[in-house]
């Protein structure tokens, strides 16, 4: 799985490509316009983390270019210009997504997630974790293929979790992934009771105990 | 007081005080010097009445003295007694010739005739005198009306015509709104003081506009550059958290992570505030107010759930406005949010839709700072440090910039926020009683 890191900000790029590496993708990165403009003419991605303001020129014009080289690659727009007009025109490029910065690692990882299953890439239409399968397009959670049910909210938490398996989540994360990045919510308490009635559910279910609590910081899906 | 109420005011008060003083002294003056005239009338009659008294033989000589002679009416008698000195002084007495009392102008002296002494009268009547006075006095209070409210008259013309370009600037200065580029269209004046105020108000206007608007880039712009420094700290830190923390770093990082939570949220929601500053939600749709109420209600309930708190909705109407739909997602998110915030556990907060009011009450102490300052930027509750301080000002900002009235009221140990919406013009989409509770 290759993903090609577009950002400017070296430390923010750094952030992004040793936490996408940890979870083996392969990652390339470009900090300006021209070369990442020579990255996208000459290799082909998986997914493409765009920031919009780069020196030297227009992320919206790479977007474009990228569009016309019709690779089915994914894009997922990184913008500090969290306006509803450049949402719209990103999405009108062919953007797949768009994350206003600052944005949380762990929504990144379960954004590039999403558009690797929507790309249908092999390997993404469910997890699996022993016993435990996790099926996105059917939205169920089975354990020895006995169906577990889950609210939406827990779905989406455990899915939360899965994508960014093995990694601390820290809660408000979590939260506001779960409110759909709505940020009008200043308190992420309701996450505590979700994770709960979730593990109370797995643990009824016979599955093992896979999400840990950590440091009272967040939680982990561990494999 | 108009200014050129107070001008006339004065004017209207003097020529009032001249012609009460003034017309009583002319008056005065007028009589004092006929009486004069007179007098000096009656002491030559005098004299020369005393040369023809000497002439005087008889009896029937008096008579006929006393008779021909016109204006003056004298009237002869013999004395008793010692002389006395003479005396003049006005008096009345009746007129049997017009049969009236009149008044009269009498010199009374004393002479001898042969030996006998004898009492001279001689008396004028003051009628005609008095007619001449009213009618001088008369026409002065006529001329002197005309000419003071004349000089009222003029001025006010003239101040009125004087004082225009400055009541136009004044009404222009009214539609002066700081966040618009001021386009003032002040009327020349031929008043150099008046050139030099319109010259100063707009430079003024200009220079507060650029001002403002400077301010309002350099939040904007402050809040966008924080944006990515914001980025690199929250990545960091989550990247430091898939490190094995000990339990005091995992403290330590606890508190940057709710710190930088809260930093986030305040960059946002200034970033929001400059954008409804400048005017960047524009499009107006039909909104429902009941349905998007609803839908904010089935999100915020979790949240008022985990605080056990029960959240109550009394919809006696519905009405729909045409309004930005982000605006008001925003302004009704930011009111429940608010009164779930700062409700106690076990508390119910009430929305109520009613006639054109939208309206949310929440239990609650009352707030440690004045009602008036309840929408001020950065004013919070000491006790809820969560808080940005910025949800009501943005709520007030929204309801200002579209004409809502936003108002807060506490009482009964509640705080209640009313929004409403009657000069938004909304249209009624149903009424009943039905109490739906959520």
């Amino acid at each position: 799985m290759k993903i090609l890191v577009v950002e400017d900000e070296r430390e923010l790029m750094e952030s992004i490509t040793q936490y996408l590496e940890e979870e083996k993708y392969l990652c390339e990165t470009a900090s300006d316009f021209d070369s990442a403009s020579e990255k996208i003419s000459s290799h082909r991605y998986d997914c493409v983390v765009l920031d919009l303001t780069l020196p030297k020129g227009d992320g919206l014009t790479l977007l474009q270019d990228l569009k016309k080289k019709n690779n089915n690659g994914g894009v997922i727009i990184i913008s500090a210009k969290n306006s509803l007009e450049n949402k719209v025109e990103g999405f009108e490029l062919g953007a797949d997504d768009y994350l206003s910065k600052p944005f949380h690692l762990a929504e990144l990882g379960v954004r590039i997630k999403a558009l690797m299953r929507r790309n249908k890439l092999e390997g993404m239409d469910s997890f699996s974790f022993g016993s435990l399968i996790i099926d996105f397009s059917g939205k169920t959670v089975s354990n020895w293929h006995h169906k577990i049910d889950l609210t939406k909210s827990e779905f989406d938490l455990l899915f939360f979790l899965a994508s960014n398996k093995n990694k601390v989540i820290p809660k408000n994360a979590i939260g506001k992934h779960l409110s759909n990045n709505d940020d009008r919510l200043d308190n992420y308490d309701f996450v505590y009771s979700h994770v709960k009635n979730l593990k109370k559910k797995m643990t009824e279910a016979g599955c093992a105990d896979h999400i840990k609590t950590i440091h009272g910081l967040g939680y982990k899906f561990e494999v | 007081m108009r200014l050129l109420s107070r001008s006339l005011l004065s004017f209207s008060i003097y020529s009032g005080l001249v012609l009460l003083i003034l017309t009583p002294v002319f008056y005065l003056v007028i009589n004092r010097i006929i009486i004069k005239d007179i007098d000096e009338t009656l002491f030559s009659h005098r004299k020369e009445m005393r040369d023809r008294l000497q002439k005087i033989k008889s009896e029937s000589d008096i008579k006929l003295w006393e008779d021909i002679d016109g204006d003056v009416v004298i009237k002869l008698e013999p004395f008793k007694g010692r002389l006395r000195l003479d005396s003049i002084f006005s008096t009345t007495s009746y007129n049997s010739f017009s049969r009236k009392m009149e008044p009269y102008r009498v010199l009374v002296s004393f002479t001898t005739i042969g030996d006998s002494p004898y009492r001279l009268e001689e008396r004028v009547s003051l009628v005609e005198s008095e007619d001449l006075i009213e009618a001088l006095s008369a026409t002065q209070l006529v001329v002197l009306v005309t000419l003071l409210s004349g000089l009222v008259v003029i001025n006010w013309w003239i101040s009125r015509r004087t004082w225009r370009p400055f009541y136009h600037t004044l009404d222009e200065l009214k539609k002066f709104e700081i966040d618009k580029t001021p386009n003032l269209q002040l009327l020349p004046s031929t008043i150099k003081e008046f050139e030099d105020l319109n010259r100063v108000i707009t430079q003024l206007t200009q220079q507060n506009h650029e001002a403002y608007i400077n301010q309002k880039e350099f939040t904007e712009n402050a809040a966008h550059e924080m944006q990515t420094p914001l980025a690199i700290f929250q990545t960091k830190l989550e990247l430091m958290l898939q490190t094995n923390l000990s339990e005091s770093q995992a403290q330590i990082m606890e508190s940057l992570l709710g710190a930088t939570s809260r930093l986030t949220k305040l960059n946002e929601t200034l970033l929001l505030l400059s954008k409804i500053d400048s005017h960047q939600f524009v499009e107006t749709e039909m909104v429902d107010v009941v349905r998007l109420t609803s839908r904010l209600i089935s999100f915020y309930k979790e949240k008022a759930n985990a605080k056990t708190i029960t959240l109550i909705t009394i919809f006696e109407n519905n009405f729909s406005i045409l309004f930005n739909a982000t605006l008001l997602d925003i302004l009704f998110s930011n009111l429940l949010s608010n009164a779930i915030r700062h409700s106690p556990a076990q508390s119910i907060v009430t929305i109520q839709i009613k006639s054109d009011l939208w309206q949310i009450q929440n239990e609650g102490a009352p707030m440690p700072f004045a009602s008036a300052q309840v929408f001020d930027r950065f004013q919070k509750d000491p006790a809820n440090s969560l808080s940005t301080g910025l949800g009501l000002a943005i709520a007030k900002r929204i309801c200002d910039n579209s004409g809502l009235d936003l108002r807060y009221m506490f009482e009964n140990a509640s705080h209640l926020f009313s929004v409403d919406f009657a000069r938004a013009k909304p249209v009624r989409n149903w009424q009943d009683d039905d109490e739906i509770c959520v």
